[in-house]
């Protein structure tokens, strides 16, 4: 119930963010003076007026892109001169593409770094947090110039098949990874002080044994939202790694629609990537609650 | 040295340091003929492909990175307390649900989506990067405060002064808020490290404050093409983004150490 709900108020925030920046959309002034610049003769500025439907006036801009918007048309990207939908739908795939690759990657590993971490001395958790003070994009940086402007090894920008997608992946991977382990390894601290664990070496049971069926089972809850969750963002696009290596991705869709001011592509954008969001994030309460319920059975 | 008067001693050299920085330094926008050239008496940290100087460039950048995350920071912790006192008062209230559910709302958009809707709304002035900063930063303070002041409300002492007859300003003002205060302090000094990652982030996709203004995020943006010959261009922005979080980082566990936050705060 309470993932419903807020599956709703999701639902109702992104819809308000979509219209204020249609409004927004109209209140900055004429796109077309400024796409044509200062040289061009009015009757220029007439027909990309014309073109991109700004002839009309102010209530029927406001309002018919809000009842188009609910129909499924996203409108006309005044930067690039195509349908918004149609350029959503071709970053898609490189961006679900990415998503596939990354998510596999950080939860295998965050789950094996969790483990090690729990299963070793307290002092060794800071060598992730340290690397956890560098900016990711500092990494990625660092990544494209080594190994693909240095080395060669992979291709440095753009998007060529699966074989472009292994070092932005094996980032996105990492530091998802590394976020897991952090939290899964003191989930798996405090599991560890439980009255259940008492029984469990009571038991003698092997050590691997008790820390994978006493320790690792009851943080399943936290692993499915987690999971769930990062699957959300990523379907988002992950704005930083996508500008990068010049993935032609969502969040690179967005953040070029915002840098040349076409509100109308960065409104496409947004549906797209707060769908997958939303829906991620309902997915991720329902797998807790079903998987431990306590918390929200303590909460009614 | 007392250990206690240390971080003040820190604090201090650190102050003069940038003093005597801000004297000794070039103009950060002035170009030189030495483009590129590597750290050295003339320039402490070396220069830039355009023959700035990247130490002036660092401390020109300190108000664009550290202010403006500092300032968000402020706005985001001083609205996070007005809504978290609105909603623990008002639990079961309409004004306490919209707040609420706006702020559940805004948690499931991942931290870089926001700023792109306030920046295509306000445009990449100052005021919208304080903006972003507070509204990413909102949501989460919201929640923990609000938690405080719910148990704070329960306190016999809020009892006692809603039987003397204290409103509603009263019992939040005098009561609530001054015991909500050392938590105000300490989260501040937790999310700074998300404040300035977030600017810098901004900064580097090229959205942050428009040029001339240097900014760390902008400057690593720039050495990108640059830094395998001339390193100094990418550690000397990442080394002061790196160190202002170790320092917040640092001060952070004292101050909970001194205070003991960590047994004011149930966390």
């Amino acid at each position: 119930m309470v993932a419903l709900r807020r599956l709703l108020g999701g639902a109702v925030t992104l819809l308000i963010a979509l219209l204020l920046l249609g409004l927004a959309a109209e209140g900055l002034g004429d796109p077309a003076a400024r796409q044509l610049g200062p040289e061009a003769d009015e009757a220029a500025r007439a027909a990309l007026r014309a073109e991109l439907g700004l002839d009309a006036p102010l209530w029927q801009r406001l309002f018919l892109p809000i009842l188009a918007l609910l129909k499924g048309d996203l409108g006309q990207s005044v930067w690039l001169h195509r349908p918004v939908a149609a350029l959503v739908g071709e970053v898609l795939p490189v961006t679900l593409r990415l998503a596939a690759a990354a998510w596999p990657i950080g939860l295998s590993l965050g789950i094996t770094l969790g483990l090690l971490l729990a299963s070793s001395r307290p002092g060794w958790a800071r060598l992730p947090l340290l690397l956890l003070s560098m900016p990711g994009f500092v990494a990625a940086v660092l990544a494209v110039q080594i190994f693909a402007a240095g080395l060669g090894w992979f291709p440095a920008a753009g998007y060529q098949g699966w074989y472009s997608l292994v070092l932005p992946g094996a980032l996105l991977g990492g530091a998802l990874g590394v976020k897991l382990g952090l939290i899964l390894q003191d989930r798996l601290r405090s599991l560890a002080q439980e009255p259940f664990m008492t029984f469990a070496r009571a038991r003698s049971l092997g050590r691997l044994r008790m820390l994978l069926a006493y320790r690792l089972l009851p943080a399943a809850g936290l692993l499915a939202r987690f999971g769930a969750l990062h699957a959300g963002y990523l379907l988002g696009g992950t704005l930083v790694v996508e500008m990068v290596f010049g993935l032609p991705g969502l969040g690179r869709l967005a953040v070029l629609a915002l840098t040349n001011r076409d509100l109308a592509l960065l409104r496409g954008c947004m549906l797209a990537a707060g769908t997958g969001f939303l829906l991620a994030r309902f997915a991720a309460e329902a797998l807790q609650n079903w998987l431990d319920p306590r918390p929200a059975a303590s909460q009614t | 040295m007392s250990s206690a008067r240390r971080p003040l001693a820190l604090l201090l050299l650190l102050a003069g340091l940038l003093a005597l920085a801000v004297w000794w330094l070039p103009d950060p926008l002035t170009l030189s003929r030495d483009r590129l050239a590597p750290p050295g008496w003339d320039h402490p940290l070396g220069t830039d492909p355009l023959g700035r100087d990247i130490a002036a460039r660092l401390l020109a950048a300190l108000p664009g990175s550290l202010g403006l995350a500092l300032l968000g920071l402020g706005a985001s912790i001083a609205l996070a307390l007005s809504t978290a006192l609105t909603a623990a008062w008002s639990e079961k209230r309409a004004s306490g649900f919209v707040v609420d559910s706006l702020s559940q709302a805004l948690l499931s958009f991942p931290p870089l989506w926001l700023p792109l809707v306030v920046l295509g709304l306000l445009g990449r002035g100052s005021a919208a990067q304080v903006l972003c900063v507070a509204l990413v930063l909102w949501a989460d303070l919201h929640w923990i405060l609000r938690g405080e002041a719910r148990r704070l409300l329960a306190e016999p002492f809020v009892e006692a002064a809603r039987g003397l007859g204290f409103g509603t300003v009263a019992v939040l003002g005098r009561e609530v808020l001054p015991n909500l205060l050392g938590a105000c302090l300490w989260l501040g000094l937790v999310k700074l490290r998300a404040a300035i990652m977030l600017l810098a982030a901004l900064a580097f996709l090229g959205l942050g404050v428009p040029p001339p203004a240097p900014s760390w995020g902008s400057m690593i943006a720039d050495s990108r093409d640059w830094f395998i010959d001339a390193p100094w261009l990418l550690i000397a922005p990442t080394g002061a983004i790196a160190a202002s979080l170790w320092l917040a980082a640092w001060i952070a566990g004292r101050l909970s150490a001194r205070l003991r936050l960590d047994r004011i705060l149930h966390v």
